[in-house]
């Protein structure tokens, strides 16, 4: 009886302390931006059993985390991109997804710091979990992961058309650019619209179909010309940033990122 | 066994190292297998390729809990899918490259219950019309119904409408499906339908189904949240006056708790604008709330509600205090329990209590009388309800369904008088001694049972729907040595809608309606209902009315509405006093001779686009009723007269609201509410004043950045331009307090 208290009392306590705090790493690496405020931050935690948590985070992947695994590699490190963790949050609801990773990079001591390189890159095309909540209603599990898989896809697809287009690094890296090529009924034209051009109404609003016609591939129309592009837009933003920053950070394999050392 | 247990952990190992996993691959749009797909594992370099079946083994993840699996095929979009340890069968569905997925699988939630809403029976709001339009000193659910098309103007301080030209009484309020004995606070002022606790209210104004007894004029069917998040949710309001707060929290898809309540705190507005004396009991609203969902079974499930009201002011004018408290609990539990797969089972318990306590203390004013004399008189009345429903709803085919059952309703009513007076220089010779009175009227106990059958029914699908049914009801007082039967009454009940046009140009569908039916309600806590009163047993029966309504429903490829809808409604065996003697209170008589009549006509027009909504209900109702009375007979009311047609005080000819929200962005709203009504008329022939009140709401909210925590801030005014308007001062009475009534609030929801 006496060892049967012992054991629970020690389990309480190995309960509470797995709940303290993240262990503390034991190498953090920030890009070489600001160092003040760095766009990445990869911290590996103490290694264990030969590997080391890896956790990859900063306003460059968008509010984003990554996890993975890291393991030494003589001076450096081989490390696998496991997990991606993403949320995001408008007026009216959030979400949160998160997905499962198949990429490997290596990182090593480079003369002006570190080096990350990727060696397979990571694709952000298989959702694992998400959650939606959309004013009062909230939709998880399979639900979640379902409607969240569609809206993924539709922005990727956008996100695709638009590597076509002549301004595309212009579009990708401004949000505001962004938006007024997508919906300039919304946000404004460059150009003022043709008078008398074709419209299709929906919701009491007017979209002008010819610029949907001259801008979009034939397979995207419909989304926009039926406002669900723009309801992909405003509900989730921050996917849309993800998008353009997962392809400028890992789009290619063999992309090097200069990283220095920051000691935790 | 030591030595046999090890061996099976052994088997076990060896059997799961070897384990494989069937990969089916199909073609989403066709079903139909898709052969020679290559399959790869998440940490595996080796590929697999899919066999005529559309199907391949792969090894079972060992290492890692969930590995990913990935099927490409030339033409097909490539398709990755997680794969979990333990899991013995993965299905991937490929479907065509460039095929992305449209509008209808955009992120949405439902509205919960719109589909309810019915033409020529019901219109519904959901809980976001419902946040949408509140404000106010109080918030109420109930100020998103006042708005509809049918229900007639009452001002902001009264939450009681006439619907569809009937009394206010007439009009029945159900929570979760238990009727409520008195939902209003305040005498009558707000309800406690709490915006944070209300899902969606069903307001029926038309041909109420047979299953609904006791009603006449409306039924209000409000039903409160049901949280099915299993993450805890938290929604907390400051408004005004008031402080609200709701924790919801589901326990996976069978249980859930909602708990929450609110509190008012009018002792610091008040002291905002240097009034804290202007009431001796600041005015108060505690209410609180409890509901337990249980699904033991997908076929069964259980619902208790539990619900603690109370409210009170009491005020002091000149030396005198007037005083009015009010205490209801209401408990009921719900059971529905699939029988079979065509077959389900209601039952419904309920118990309801409403105690009111009002009275005044006045000092003795009289030039003879020793200071300090003060006479009091406290009136309580107490009711007590219990009820019982059961029902099965029987679905025999597609094209019916038959719900048949029995309700009984057992309530009890009492009422106390008590204070202290005085003769005082009226008496012969003046006598300043105290006089204690002490009057107890006990109760009589009604039992009021009905029994129905009722038809849903589709005789043409998507064209010709109705709703048929018969109902009986009957009622027995007992009680005080008397025993007093109502007469039974068959209230036939048929309702049809006929869509006739359907995908033309910019009309998506529009249909007619057109219904009949008889209807019934009796008294229950009528202190008249006694033989000594002339009451009759057998010769009395209950309120009854005749109803009938014709409607137009449009529906446009835009999600405009409009409805149009026009009834007539004739009473037969309505109650009322009379007196035989102006100056005895106990020479009163209970007549159920009365007839009367209301017609009108109701339309609403909405239309909501991505920056503005925008909607429109007129109503107009004239309604008069007619006390025969008697010989002898002088009215008890003076608003009530006997042997001439007069228009009722709730009755309102014209009430008009146009609402216009503009939504420039997602986080910021501006809702604007205009109201014009006729002024009720009165029976000398006069009215009040016409109202045109327009209220202005402005609405920011979001969420807390990165966060899951969403927070509002509104700043309304009613009654803006109250101030301006023109007074006419033989008006007998207005409806409104003549000067704007500003409101703030703040919300957090998690």
């Amino acid at each position: 009886m006496v060892k049967c208290g012992i054991a629970l009392v020690g389990l309480e306590l190995l309960l509470l302390a797995a709940c303290a705090t993240e262990p503390r790493p034991s190498e953090k690496f920030i890009d070489q931006s600001d160092e003040a405020k760095p766009g990445l931050v990869l911290q590996i935690g103490p290694p264990k059993d030969g590997a080391s948590t890896l956790r990859i985070a900063g306003p460059l992947l968008q509010g984003a985390t990554i996890e993975g695994e890291a393991r030494r590699d003589g001076e450096g490190w081989q490390v696998a991109l496991l997990k991606l963790s993403w949320f995001s949050n408008w007026a009216n609801g959030w979400t949160q997804a998160s997905f499962l990773l198949d990429g490997t990079a290596s990182l090593k001591p480079a003369p002006s710091g570190w080096a990350l390189e990727i060696e397979k890159a990571p694709q952000l095309d298989s959702p694992d979990s998400a959650s939606i909540r959309y004013f009062d209603t909230y939709v998880r599990d399979d639900k979640g992961l379902e409607e969240f898989s569609h809206r993924w896809d539709r922005i990727q697809a956008v996100v695709s058309d638009l590597a076509s287009k002549p301004d595309a690094s212009a579009l990708s890296g401004d949000i505001r650019k962004l938006r007024r090529y997508l919906f300039p009924e919304i946000y404004g034209y460059d150009t003022p619209p043709a008078p008398g051009h074709a419209k299709a109404w929906v919701q009491g609003f007017a979209w002008n179909s010819d610029y949907t016609r001259q801008h979009f591939s034939e397979p995207l129309r419909i989304l926009r010309d039926s406002g669900t592009l723009l309801r992909d837009f405003k509900e989730s933003p921050g996917l849309w940033r993800l998008a353009f920053a997962w392809k400028a950070l890992w789009g290619r394999d063999g992309t090097v990122m200069a990283l220095r050392n920051a000691r935790p | 066994m030591v030595r046999s247990v090890w061996i099976i952990v052994l088997l076990l190992a060896a059997f799961q190292a070897s384990a494989e996993v069937l990969a089916v691959v199909l073609d989403q749009d066709l079903g139909s297998p898709l052969e020679g797909v290559q399959i790869r594992v998440q940490g595996s370099d080796q590929a697999y390729m899919t066999d005529e079946k559309g199907q391949v083994e792969l090894p079972s993840p060992a290492s890692s809990q969930r590995v990913l699996v990935t099927a490409t095929l030339l033409g097909y979009k490539t398709v990755k899918k997680i794969l979990a340890t333990g899991q013995v069968k993965i299905v991937l569905e490929m479907s065509l490259e460039g095929a992305v997925e449209g509008q209808e699988l955009v992120v949405e939630g439902t509205k919960p219950q719109q589909t309810d809403a019915q033409g020529g029976l019901s219109q519904v709001v959901t809980s976001q019309d419902i946040q949408a339009q509140t404000m106010g000193i109080v918030e109420d659910a109930m100020s998103a119904i006042k708005t509809l098309p049918g229900v007639g103007y009452t001002g902001a301080f009264d939450a009681r409408p006439s619907i569809d030209g009937g009394d206010p009484s007439e009009t029945v309020a159900t929570l979760d499906g238990a009727y409520i004995l008195d939902p209003y606070q305040w005498s009558g002022t707000y309800t406690i339908f709490n915006p944070d606790l209300v899902d969606s209210i069903k307001l029926s104004d038309g041909i109420i189904g047979a299953p609904y007894g006791q009603v006449m004029s409306g039924l209000l069917e409000v039903n409160s949240k049901t949280p099915s998040d299993t993450d805890q949710h938290l929604d907390f309001g400051l408004s005004t006056t008031g402080l609200d707060l709701f924790f919801q929290q589901a326990f996976g898809d069978q249980a859930g708790v909602l708990l929450g309540g609110k509190v008012t705190w009018m002792e610091v507005p008040l002291a905002l604008i240097g009034e804290s004396d202007l009431f001796v009991t600041d005015p108060y609203i505690r209410n609180a709330t409890a509901k337990l969902y249980w699904n033991p079974t997908p076929n069964v499930s259980w619902t208790l509600d539990g619900n603690l009201d109370t409210d009170g002011v009491a005020i002091g004018v000149d030396g005198i205090t007037l005083h009015l408290f009010e205490n209801e609990t209401l408990v009921s539990s719900a059971l529905k329990v699939l029988v079979s797969k065509n077959l389900l089972w209601n039952l419904m318990l309920s118990y309801n209590s409403f105690d009111t306590d009002v009275g005044f203390q006045a000092p003795l004013r009289e030039p003879d009388a020793p200071p300090g004399l003060i006479s009091t008189d406290s009136t309580t009345q107490d009711d007590y309800r219990y009820q019982a429903r059961t029902s099965f709803d029987w679905t025999p085919n597609e094209s019916h369904v038959i719900s048949y059952g029995v309700d009984e309703m057992l309530e009890n009513w009492s009422e106390g008088d008590n204070g202290t007076s005085y003769p005082g220089a009226r008496a012969e010779p003046a006598d300043f001694s105290p006089k204690p009175f002490s009057s107890n009227l006990s109760g009589k106990n009604t039992l009021s049972s009905g029994a129905y059958v009722d038809d849903s029914f589709t005789l043409v699908p998507g064209t010709l729907t109705g709703e048929g049914g018969l109902r009986v009801d009957h009622s027995v007082v007992f009680g005080g040595g008397e025993l007093l039967q109502t007469y039974p009454v068959v209230n036939p009940r048929l309702r049809l809608t006929y869509t006739f046009l359907k995908d033309w140009g910019l009309i998506q569908s529009m249909d007619v309606n057109a219904g009949s039916g008889l209807y019934s309600q009796f008294p229950a806590d009528n202190e008249y209902m006694d033989t000594k009163n002339g009451v009759t047993s057998l010769d009395l029966g209950p309120t009854r009315s005749w109803f009938n309504v014709v409607g137009l429903d449009v529906q446009g490829t835009g999600g405009e509405t409009l409805n149009l809808q026009a009834y007539y409604k004739y009473y037969i065996d309505r109650f009322y006093t009379a007196t035989t003697n102006a100056s005895d209170p106990n020479a009163t008589v209970l007549k159920y001779d009365g007839t009367g009549y209301a017609w009108g006509f109701d339309l609403g027009a909405k239309k909501q686009t991505t920056f503005w909504d925008f909607s429109l209900s007129y109503s107009f109702d004239d309604t008069e009723l007619y006390n025969p009375g008697g010989p002898g007979l002088s009215p008890s009311d003076a608003s009530d007269p006997l042997g001439a047609w007069y228009y009722p005080s709730y009755q309102v000819f014209n009430t008009l609201y146009a609402d216009l929200t503009v939504k420039p962005n997602d986080e910021f709203s501006i809702l604007t509410q205009a109201t014009v009504a006729s002024g009720t008329p009165t029976t000398s022939g006069g009215r009040t004043n016409w109202q045109y009140p327009v209220d202005v709401k402005l609405d920011w909210h979001g969420f807390y950045s990165l966060s899951k925590v969403r927070w509002e801030y509104y700043v309304g005014c009613e009654d803006v331009f109250a101030l301006l308007y023109f007074i006419r001062p033989t008006a007998a009475a207005s409806f409104n307090i003549g000067f704007p009534i500003p409101s703030v609030g703040y919300k957090l929801s998690y």
